[in-house]
């Protein structure tokens, strides 16, 4: 049924008479991808733009751009009408333009459950192939994104950018995890002199 | 005639432009700065996915904010307490192991401990492993200095806590199961040993001052019932305590909190 009713929203567009499906065509659609339309207007479509720190207008599809709940509910309190652009005063245009590339890949996702704070989530460090390379950038990138996905909220983001830092600490020696992000030693000397204990591991 | 900057050493604020121009605009920045951007709640964010106990330890050494955070923060203690009896009383996983899978091994040097060393496993493709651990000294760690138990004050429906009001102790008896092997790990001798411990187990009750007192009981025993076997190379004793939510006499239920291996390094 779900597959008729999709045939003839394509035929239909194709010959011109009707541009998007109505609404009820839409409800004996099937596919996930056009569950989410709620209007005929398919609003999905629609452009809107966002300000980068550093002053650059970025045109993002609108449920491409909602993904980030702080932007969704800025919508929603205006209203839906915006034409100036969004300011994201804290990203900047390469920030942006990644995290906007992440959402575009991620717009059908269904939304993270609300309950986030479930220890599960945490067990598992697995990232999806995609995000896995998405996220091969020099690490000022990698904690840039992190710091972006909190501002804009968007969990799954921020679950992947969490994740992928985790990974490089998983398994390795402190020394290691030092060397991987280049962090100088900020322990006292007393503490140092007991880490260095600490670190005079006995293998078996 | 050469520039003058080409002759000396650069100034510290002339760093990021040498490496800016050296790099081109993926230039390395020091990831200590990088880490300084994150806000304490993204460390802990971060964090989070670490609930092994080996990347805890190893990750808390390994920077300061990150050891103030594992060592602090509530829900990554939880994870450390995951070892639940019921009754809202979870034990330390550190202790949490099997006969077979021993985590913990201490050293005993007459009736004190002067090794504890933590089997860290290894990674293979990207999981834990046992295959490859490693077996760590974690003497001086903070780890052995967590409470032995705590409790979950998670309140139910009306309002009241598991614990809430109770006295809560450990019942004061240990039973040990001890085997001993030889060198070529073959078993010479098993049984099993009853004791006290010296002082009850509370909630400020470390990991370390149960084990040392465990030990400090049965050792002596142990050496005492085996003194003919020299060769033997170590006693794996499997700790069970009697537990007893209501400080009771009485051992309400008992469960296994370790296995350790004891390895006598000067036998007398």
């Amino acid at each position: 049924m779900g597959l008729s009713a999709s045939r003839q929203i394509e035929t239909t567009a194709i010959s011109g008479h009707l541009a998007f499906p109505t609404t009820a065509q839409l409800h004996h659609i099937n596919l996930p991808v056009f569950r989410q339309l709620s209007t005929p207007t398919a609003v999905n479509m629609t452009n809107m733009k966002l300000l980068s720190s550093d002053n650059v207008e970025i045109s993002v599809e609108k449920d491409v751009a909602e993904r980030s709940v702080l932007i969704k509910n800025m919508l929603e309190d205006v209203g839906e009408t915006m034409d100036a652009p969004i300011p994201i005063p804290n990203v900047n245009e390469a920030v942006l333009r990644k995290v906007i590339e992440w959402c575009e890949h991620h717009r059908n996702d269904p939304p993270p459950p609300a309950d986030d704070d479930s220890d599960s989530r945490k067990k598992s460090t697995d990232i999806e192939e995609w995000d896995q390379k998405f996220m091969q950038v020099d690490q000022e990138m990698l904690f840039e994104i992190i710091l972006a996905a909190n501002y804009l909220d968007i969990k799954p983001l921020l679950d992947v950018g969490c994740k992928t830092v985790a990974n490089m600490i998983k398994g390795k020696s402190p020394e290691e995890i030092r060397k991987t992000f280049n962090i100088q030693n900020d322990f006292t000397p007393e503490e140092e002199d007991q880490i260095r204990r600490e670190n005079e591991w006995a293998e078996e | 005639m050469p520039d003058a900057t080409l002759l000396r050493e650069p100034f510290d604020e002339e760093i990021p432009k040498l490496q800016q121009e050296a790099f081109g605009p993926s230039a390395p920045v020091p990831a200590t700065t990088i880490l300084e951007k994150l806000p304490l709640e993204l460390m802990t964010e971060i964090l989070m996915y670490l609930p092994y106990m080996e990347d805890q330890i190893n990750a808390s050494l390994a920077y300061k904010p990150w050891y103030d955070i594992i060592v602090h923060s509530r829900a990554l203690k939880r994870h450390r307490y995951a070892f639940s009896v019921g009754d809202g009383v979870n034990f330390h996983r550190f202790l949490n192991g099997s006969w077979l899978h021993t985590p913990l091994v201490c050293t005993v040097e007459g009736s004190r401990i002067t090794k504890y060393k933590y089997k860290f496993r290894g990674l293979e493709d990207g999981e834990y492993s046992r295959f490859n651990a490693t077996r760590k000294d974690v003497m001086d760690t903070w780890i052995l200095d967590e409470p032995f138990f705590r409790l979950d004050l998670t309140p139910d429906a009306d309002g009241n806590t598991a614990t809430e009001g109770l006295p809560f102790g450990i019942a004061g008896t240990y039973h040990v199961q001890y085997t001993l092997m030889r060198h070529d790990g073959y078993k010479t001798a098993t049984g099993v040993l009853w004791g006290q411990l010296p002082e009850p187990v509370t909630e400020a009750t470390t990991v370390r001052q149960v084990v040392d007192g465990v030990v400090e009981g049965c050792a002596p025993k142990l050496w005492g019932l085996f003194p003919q076997y020299s060769g033997v190379r170590n006693v794996a004793i499997h700790i069970r305590l009697g537990y007893d939510r209501h400080n009771v006499d009485k051992v309400r239920k008992s469960f296994d909190v370790t296995a350790m291996a004891i390895e006598p390094s000067c036998w007398h």
